[in-house]
């Protein structure tokens, strides 16, 4: 595993007879977006039954994080395939 | 750390990395690998385990003794009400969910789940769920049971916010587990390796592909009762309560409707766990493997006909009645299927009984018990006698608890080497579970006999009848005793973590691809996989002499994830509209007294708004032929006015909603305009959702951003279409249908 890059990269360790080794993959790196979204989708939620400074909290949680989570896809695809 | 199994690496120490070490929180919380996010279900799942075994346990201690006074009437409400709501919603469904997270993908040979960022929202949805339904403590914990039946759970009779906050709590984690549905599906169909053919996965594989299916259809139909509850709460609508023309019998409906299937949804994955560990402690393949998981997708059908079993003292008249106790007792056929192919498994194997195998024994003797209780309730006639009798615990228990829980815990034992690469204790194991056992037959099968005397659920005390006092205390001590077992489990769970025995790769000698690769495993699975041609790739491998005969052939065809996951949303928004347009028909094919669709909508105006939106479904059409031609102007056109009759369409509505409330319609004038508002608001809601994403895939296509890739317009597209197709069906209910009976 190649942690810069968050890619699988073929080991150096031998194969078993017949068994197939798999291509490189790349595998989306540790992030906060989808943790926050969900904060934000509770805040939305919590708002509702509550005040509207917790709803507009959790809107601009919602938002920040959806657009976070938009921008790292983007950025993902750039440098990776 | 390598993923070839036998490496010397094979076992390590920790589950986290040497880096993460530093930053162990942050890891954990920006994890986005399925085997980590399968853990934190599962740890999850344990922290509420705790809390809802110690309400059981609150519980118990007040029934101990007759008249007895330890918790209040109110306070008895409150515990019985979360105690549900958490062992369904907190401890079962995420501990499922877990298992399904941490071994689908391994099972078909894949690195990961098909969306692995939503699967991270999904299981941060659950803690958060569980902390909005916690919450309530502070505000007035909800005393409506989990089942919250109307009008006791309307303002009058429950005042207090807890109540909102169940229903809030509710919503959060039903959005959870659609999403973690929709990922299933999708890794299932998408992301299986080479010769893993749908004929080839593992039953586990099988049975959680089925159950991803039951909660995309029955949580929708949850999700959409919880709103209306919610506008009856904080709208002032009336939905379900009777003095003002509301249906609290229609509350029953729609949630015994999801409430039914939930027990599927429960048990399924039960029957996936069990599918596995038997044939492994057997020595044997699985028999009539095709029943086992037929019988699945009968259940998963049948699932959704049978609710109305739960209404039977409901009164419903004789035709519906004799439907449902029909259907209730024909859903025994697929279940009593799998338990025949369980049986005949073990029948003449080589049984090892070891912990994990325990478990599942007991799992097949008491779900059987439970089950065949379960059969004595499809009679109408003999559960109008004993529905509201200890009788009904002591049967969902057996299913729950003798049934759900012994397999989470046989999965537990089962898969805690694959997960930490230790052993747990066998010991202990051992103590765990007959403790277990001792405590669940001591806690629950008493309470047959205490229904039969006429001991009613849910009071909080009761006289101090003959042989009601001993039933009930030899019933408490066994729940102590159950409480026993888990302080047992954890200790294991502890004390193993750490110094358990090394597990090494395959320690059961099991035949699945989990085993083929190191415990735990490395974080992208595999570096390679052994061939698949049968149904058992790791039997093939070790005995090449008598490899099993290989099943079917072995191309397979994965499936666009993308595609997948937009039709199973799909589906799972027209369960969630269906349900609506059929509120919206049981209040309006009379129409109300007052305002209704024909004295208050105006057909002409709604007309043209919606033939914007028609419209606008050709248009992305032509942006989708376009981008198919590879002519990008034009696409970006087509889109563009895509996005501005859809904002149209809206306007109009947003016109029609001012009209409307100018003549004093709004949502809690009458079930009509509740309805109204209920149905034509969320068909907006939708089409502003997708205005945005369409908004935002032409932003990114303006900014350059899919030169070289293909837009995900087709996917998008399809949801488009999708909402256009709704409001066909609105338009023909709310506003056609009405004028047209009238």
């Amino acid at each position: 595993m190649n942690e810069e890059t968050n890619e699988t990269a073929p080991a150096a360790t031998p194969v078993p007879e017949n068994w197939t080794r798999l291509g490189k993959e790349h595998l989306p790196p540790a992030t906060f977006w989808p943790a926050g979204f969900a904060l934000g989708i509770t805040f939305v939620f919590w708002g509702l039954i509550t005040s509207w400074v917790v709803l507009v909290v959790g809107l601009v949680m919602f938002a920040g994080c959806l657009a976070g989570w938009i921008s790292e896809l983007r950025h993902e695809r750039k440098v990776h395939f | 750390m390598s993923a070839i199994p036998g490496s010397p690496t094979a076992i390590a120490p920790e589950i986290l990395t040497a880096d993460e070490q530093a930053h162990w929180k942050l890891a954990w919380i920006s994890t986005v690998d399925h085997k980590r996010i399968g853990v934190l279900y599962l740890l999850f799942a344990l922290v509420f385990f705790v809390a809802g075994g110690l309400e059981a346990l609150c519980m118990r201690l007040q029934l101990a003794v007759p008249n007895n006074t330890l918790v209040s009437p109110d306070a008895f409400n409150a515990l019985f009400t979360m105690h549900g709501t958490t062992m369904i919603f907190l401890v079962a469904m995420p501990a499922l969910f877990g298992f399904a997270n941490y071994f689908v993908p391994l099972m078909i040979g894949a690195r990961d789940m098909a969306f692995p960022r939503l699967n991270a929202l999904s299981v941060w949805l659950v803690p958060l769920g569980g902390a909005l339904l916690h919450f309530s403590i502070f505000v007035g914990v909800p005393k409506v049971g989990w089942f919250a039946y109307a009008p006791l759970s309307e303002t009058p009779y429950n005042p207090e916010l807890g109540v909102d906050y169940w229903i809030v709590a509710l919503l959060v984690l039903g959005i959870g587990s659609v999403a973690t549905a929709i990922n299933l599906i999708a890794t299932t169909l998408s992301l299986r390796a080479p010769g893993m053919t749908m004929k080839r996965v593992p039953l586990f594989v099988w049975i959680n592909f089925v159950t991803a299916f039951i909660v995309v259809f029955a949580l929708p139909v949850l999700n959409a009762a919880l709103v209306m509850l919610l506008m009856d709460r904080r709208l002032g609508t009336h939905f379900f309560a009777g003095h003002h023309g509301g249906s609290p019998v229609l509350w029953q409906h729609i949630f015994w409707a999801f409430g039914h299937p939930e027990v599927y949804i429960l048990a399924l994955p039960a029957f996936a766990i069990i599918s596995e560990i038997v044939p492994v402690f057997s020595r044997k393949p699985i028999f009539g493997y095709e029943f086992v998981a037929l019988s699945s997708v009968a259940i998963a059908f049948m699932s959704f006909a049978v609710w109305a079993h739960h209404m039977f003292t409901v009164g419903m008249g004789h035709a519906a009645e004799t439907f449902f106790v029909i259907a209730s007792m024909l859903i025994a056929i697929p279940t009593g299927v799998k338990v025949l192919n369980w049986s005949a498994t073990m029948f003449r194997g080589r049984i090892r009984t070891s912990v994990p195998m325990l478990y599942a024994i007991a799992f097949l003797l008491q779900f059987t018990l439970g089950g065949l209780s379960g059969i004595t309730h499809a009679s109408a006639a003999l559960d109008w006698q004993t529905k509201n009798s200890y009788y009904l615990v002591a049967h969902f228990h057996y299913v729950a608890v003798g049934g759900i829980v012994f397999a989470i815990l046989g999965a537990v034992h089962y898969w805690f080497p694959k997960i930490s690469g230790r052993m747990l204790s066998e010991r202990l194991g051992r103590w765990t579970f007959w403790c277990m056992v001792v405590g669940f037959n001591a806690t629950f099968a008493i309470q047959h006999i205490l229904g039969f005397e006429g001991m009613p659920r849910r009071v909080y005390t009761y006289p101090d009848f003959p042989n009601w006092g001993w039933m009930n205390l030899l019933s408490t001590a066994g729940a102590c005793v159950m409480g026993v077992a888990a302080i047992l489990l954890v200790i294991n769970l502890l004390v193993s973590l750490r110094r358990g025995a090394p597990a090494g790769d395959n320690p059961w000698d099991a035949w699945t691809l989990e085993w083929a690769t190191t415990s735990p495993p490395a974080v992208h699975n595999f570096d390679a996989l052994p061939p698949i041609r049968s149904r058992r790739p790791l039997w093939d491998l070790a005995n090449p002499d008598r490899p099993d005969p290989p099943v079917g052939g072995d191309a397979i065809r994965p499936l666009n994830k993308f595609k997948c996951s937009m039709w199973t949303l799909i589906a799972s928004e027209a369960a969630f509209f269906g349900t609506l347009l059929l509120v919206f028909a049981w209040f309006n094919l009379r129409p109300p007294a007052g305002p209704n669709a024909t004295n208050s909508l105006d057909l002409m105006k709604t007309g043209w708004f919606s033939v914007c939106l028609f419209a606008s479904s050709f248009t992305l059409w032509r942006a989708e032929v376009a981008e198919r031609a590879k002519r990008r102007r034009g696409m970006e056109g087509w889109l563009a006015l895509t996005i501005a009759l859809g904002a149209v369409f809206i306007v109009g509505q947003g016109s029609e909603y001012l009209g409307l409330d100018r003549h004093g319609v709004n949502v809690g004038t009458n079930l009509f305009a509740s309805s109204f508002y209920l149905v034509t608001g969320f068909h907006g809601f939708h089409v502003i959702a997708g205005l945005i994403a369409l908004t935002t895939l032409l932003v990114m296509l303006l900014a350059g951003d899919y030169r070289r890739w293909r837009p995900p317009l087709e996917a998008i597209g399809l949801y488009w279409h999708f909402v256009d197709i709704v409001w066909v069906f609105v338009l023909a209910t709310v506003y056609i249908l009405p004028r047209l009976l009238s």
